[in-house]
């Protein structure tokens, strides 16, 4: 230990000095090297003086300042403190606490309190040199073995240091002048002033101090200033390598190098940053909102490109459909208002019951109406449940569905919709659930009757062709046994098969047109829409008698419905033609018993006609037996249109559709009488006298049926019912251009060959049919006879010339192909308990129809018919050569001509 | 026969006298007339029946229609027919309702001349 000759230089000039040995503060090295004691003038009082004491002190009581001070080790322990307290930079008391024991420094500093002499400071002194070497040397060895166990070192020091600065802190309001002054009387020591004790030690030192006295503080106060010795706290000796051994040399120089370079780099180097880091861990604090999540809410809506379309476009749409909709509900409002007395009781006729559901209907009011996205369900609005049930509990039983809902007690939509299902199908819109019933009614149709329509069209069913094919084949492997000889013979086979069974043509009979309307009525005419040979006209007569005669009847029927017509009218008369206009083929004419002739328009179901002729004059008085359209070819009006009519008053009338039915007297049926001699065409129909005595009843003969001809629109053959065929022409409407004789019935129908200008057919009910020719004189050309029976109609065959039909009373209708026979017919199809009324052919099938007196139209396929030019498909299906036919025709008259000028006589 | 069908409500009549002529047809199992939700306004079929042709068709008459406005938005199903090996299934669609008809055209095949 060092006493500094210096200070004890001053202390010897016994000026009260203030050496005030500052240590630098934050000297970190300081740390690593016990300071120079300090020995402090007391005398300053001072405590900033001393403040600077500090040496890197770290926090009051963080780093122990291990210092001895002469002061604490005089009493090694609190004496020492009293002493010479150390004081760090902010003037606390940082005096190191000896180790050895508090309670002996606390006695003797009780002991020594009070001013004490310089000697006894001198001798404190001396305690204090040896004691301070044994505080040293137990601190060293205290601290060095603990400072690894640094906790237990710190710990151990710092409570020391605790109860030290316990011990300062409580004793800043204390006079430090008392303090002080008493402890540096009583250590002898210079003393710092700033230091403080706790009271209890400063007291103590007080209690045992003299009081001080002028002659004290003019003392000399030596200070000895000690240095304590050196503690190494951390040593890291480096080892030296013998350049001798080149290895480890070479390796520790380059390591030397290295290290020496980093060094001298450090300065600026990127590599190194000094950084300090503390890591602050600040207190956390929670804190915590809560709120209401956001109210979240799907949608979603799947749209496809023609919902696109229609919100685009389709708002019309839209309000049409919400239009009508409610148009229908608000329909029933006015049904259930009209209707509303009655309402909600229990009435049982279904119609009521439709009405009081609409009741309710229109007491829930608008609420009930859907509106209609037509692609998204919307939820309808649901009244209770409990008030839907009362209501249809009192719904009568018509509610078929009420005690389903009972039971099913399902409320919501299902109980709204089927309300509205209760109301029944009166809610729907009515035009389009008739129109999708006629839809839906041909659809279920269609497929009863497939295979028939195929064969109607004469189109050939393909299974039905694959399997004959294959039985064919079957058979042919039955016959021949082998299957060498098929390949080759299956065709040829199969033609003469089918050549052989060509020969012999039929009739098959596909269905009939008929229904419960038509019971009972017989088949007056029949006649085809000049349009489309789908629709057939059927004029209907008079009911058998029976209670609710009369009413006459016009249905068209439609292949596409054989079961139910397409129109219905009902005419007050019976009907007894028909004919559809060529240039408007939706007019129907038809004429009745009565004489009257209406005008119907077939596109719409309205049964109220067109155009009638009630109130003309010059309307027939009698039945009109036959109507047509002709075209009349006038100068300035070529291309119109007139309709012709002849009747039993004797009359053939033109009708000319204008603004009304204008009528034009065409001809005047005036009775013929036969003459003896061959006619003179002209002057045979006057209104001579015959040469026959006595008067006719009447001057005119009915008319029964009349034709123009296809070649030549001025001439007409009318068929009268006193047996006369005239040929007339609409210029002349006072005489007959000829007349031809020969039957001896009325004549029911004549028909112009449709291929051969100036031939015609009668048929008339003296059995017979005839072929005439115009110029051929008044005898006819043929006759034909099948049976014993009235013949009621005929018909040309419109593919053949040669082929023509004819029906009678006893049921047969035949078919005759001039070509085949001119004696039979070649089919003759019998049907037993009817009577055969009219016949047509159909102009694009191979189809014959035929009325009977029943009501109902059958219709026939006819297989193989036409002779031997016609025996294949392509043949069948292609269009007719008419001159070629023509020709047919002509040779089969003249062949017939040559046999008949061979002696027979046609005339019976 | 033919008075009573001039009466009053002949719009109505005619409707009913159409469905139960359809209904009569050779090979009918029945007609349902159903909105398009798949509620039922007519049936002549009995109730386990009718609920389903009901659901289904209705479900299938929509893809259906959505089909064919998908190809042309201006085009609207108007009839749709599904034929299975026993059945034909005919639908006639309109803006309000379904009209389905259930048909065995194989019944006819013994009464064919």
């Amino acid at each position: 230990m060092d006493v500094p000759n210096t200070a004890n230089a001053s202390a010897a000039k016994g000026r009260p000095q203030k050496p005030v040995v500052r240590r630098s503060s934050g000297s970190r090295s300081n740390l690593y090297s016990m300071g120079s004691q300090q020995r402090l003038d007391t005398a300053s009082r001072s405590r900033n003086a001393v403040s600077s004491l500090s040496s890197g002190v770290y926090g009051r009581g963080s780093s122990q300042r291990i210092r001895a001070s002469q002061g604490m080790l005089d009493r090694t322990g609190r004496a020492l403190e009293k002493a010479n307290p150390i004081l760090d930079e902010d003037g606390n008391d940082v005096t190191p606490l000896s180790l050895l024991g508090t309670q002996q420094h606390i006695q003797r500093g009780k002991g020594h309190a009070g001013p004490a002499s310089v000697t006894e400071l001198g001798s404190i002194a001396s305690v204090a040199r040896e004691s301070v070497a044994d505080v040293l040397n137990n601190l060293e060895s205290i601290t060095v073995g603990s400072w690894n166990a640094s906790g237990i070192g710190r710990s151990a020091m710092m409570g020391m240091s605790f109860s030290n600065t316990s011990r300062m802190s409580g004793n800043e309001s204390v006079d430090e002048g008392d303090v002080l002054s008493g402890e540096s009387d009583d250590s002898g020591d210079e003393r710092d002033g700033a230091k403080r004790h706790s009271e209890s030690v400063a007291a103590n030192v007080a209690a045992a101090s003299k009081p001080l006295t002028e002659a004290d503080l003019h003392k000399a106060v030596h200070f000895n200033l000690t240095e304590t010795s050196t503690m190494a706290l951390l040593d890291i000796p480096s080892t030296t390598v013998s350049t001798d051994f080149s290895d480890e040399a070479t390796q520790v120089k380059s390591a030397n190098d290295r290290y020496t370079y980093i060094l001298s780099t450090r300065q600026g180097n990127e590599n190194f940053v000094s950084r300090s880091q503390q890591t602050f861990n600040e207190p956390v604090k929670t804190k915590d909102v809560q709120a209401a999540g956001p109210k979240m809410a799907n949608a979603e809506c799947m749209t496809t490109q023609w919902g696109i379309y229609d919100a685009v476009t389709g708002n019309e749409k839209g309000k049409l459909n919400a239009n009508g909709r409610e148009t229908d509900i608000e329909a029933m409002d006015m049904l259930a208002s009209g209707a509303h007395a009655a309402h909600l009781s229990n009435n049982p006729v279904p119609l009521q019951a439709s009405i009081s559901g609409s009741a309710l209907l229109s007491k829930l009011g608008s609420s009930m109406v859907v509106s209609e996205s037509a692609r998204m369900s919307r939820s309808v609005f649901v009244p209770d449940a409990d008030t839907m049930s009362d209501v249809f509990a009192s719904v009568g039983p018509g509610g078929r569905r009420r005690s389903l809902r009972a039971t099913s007690g399902a409320p919501g939509r299902e109980d709204a919709i089927d309300m509205m299902a209760e109301v029944g199908l009166a809610s729907l819109n009515q035009d389009a659930l008739r129109n999708s019933l006629q839809v839906m009614e041909r659809a279920v149709v269609a497929n009863n009757f497939e295979k028939k329509v195929l064969q109607y069209r004469d189109v050939i069913d393909a299974e039905d062709a694959a399997r004959q094919r294959a039985a064919a084949r079957q058979e042919l492997l039955n016959q021949h046994g082998s299957l060498d000889d098929i390949t080759p013979a299956p065709c040829a086979s199969d033609k003469s098969k089918d050549s052989h069974s060509m020969e012999i043509p039929t009739v098959e009979f596909l269905w009939s047109y008929r229904c419960e309307l038509t019971r009972g009525r017989a088949v007056a005419f029949m006649a085809w829409n000049k349009q489309s040979e789908d629709i057939l006209a059927v004029a209907y007569g008079e009911q058998k008698p029976g209670p609710n005669p009369m009413l006459g009847l016009v249905l068209c029927w439609s292949i596409k419905n054989p079961e139910w017509p397409e129109r219905i009218y009902r005419t007050p008369h019976a009907c007894t033609s028909l004919s559809f206009s060529n240039q408007n083929p939706n007019l129907l004419a038809c004429g009745y018993t009565s004489g009257l002739i209406q005008i119907y328009d077939v596109r719409r179901p309205d049964p109220m006609p067109v155009l009638s002729n009630v109130d003309l004059a010059g309307k027939h008085r009698d039945p009109v037996w036959e109507l047509q359209w002709v075209e009349r070819e006038r100068g300035d009006e070529s291309g119109g249109e007139w309709l012709v009519s002849v009747g039993t008053d004797g009359r053939v009338v033109g009708w000319v559709v204008k603004k009304g039915l204008e009528f034009i007297d065409l001809m005047t049926l005036k009775r013929v009488t036969e003459q003896q001699e061959g006619k003179d065409a002209v002057t045979g129909a006057t209104t001579h006298s015959a040469t026959k005595p006595g008067s006719f009843i009447a001057r005119q003969s009915g008319g029964l049926c009349f034709d123009f001809s296809p070649k030549d629109p001025n001439t007409y053959i009318v068929g009268t019912d006193d047996s006369h065929l005239h040929r007339c022409s609409p210029s002349y409407n006072e005489q007959y251009l000829q007349t031809y004789t020969g039957h001896t019935g009325p004549i029911n129908r004549v028909r112009y060959s449709p291929f051969l200008a100036g031939v015609f057919l009668s048929c008339s009910s003296d059995w017979t049919v005839r072929l005439w020719r115009e110029d051929g004189g008044d005898e006819c050309l043929m006759r034909f006879q099948g049976g014993k029976d009235t013949i009621t109609d005929l018909a040309w065959s419109p593919a053949s010339s040669t082929v023509f039909g004819c029906v009678s009373t006893d049921g047969r209708m035949e078919i005759w192909d001039l070509q085949f026979s001119v004696l039979d017919p070649v089919i003759l199809h019998t049907v037993l308990d009817r009577q055969l009324t009219s016949i047509i052919f159909a102009h694009k099938s191979p189809v014959v129809l035929t009325g009977d007196d029943n009501g109902s139209v059958n219709v026939y396929k006819l297989k193989k018919l036409g002779g031997a030019n016609i025996t294949t498909t392509e043949q069948r299906h292609a269009t007719v050569d008419a001159d070629a036919q023509a020709n047919i025709l002509k040779e089969v008259i003249m062949a017939k001509n040559q046999g008949s000028s061979n002696g027979q006589t046609v005339r019976e | 026969m033919s008075l009573p069908k001039d009466s009053i409500t002949k719009d109505y009549t005619d409707v009913e006298a159409t469905l139960s002529r359809i209904t009569s047809h050779t090979g009918v199992q029945g007609i349902v007339i159903a909105t398009h939700e798949g509620s039922v306004i007519r049936s002549t079929l009995d109730n386990i029946q009718t609920q389903q042709i009901s659901t289904l068709v209705t479900q299938l008459a929509a893809r259906g229609k959505s089909v064919v406005r998908d190809l042309d938005p201006e085009d609207d199903l108007t009839f749709l027919r599904i034929r299975s090996r026993k059945n034909e299934i005919m639908v006639a669609e309109t803006k309000q309702y379904l009209l389905i008809t259930i048909q065995n055209p194989n019944e006819l095949q013994k009464g064919w001349i």
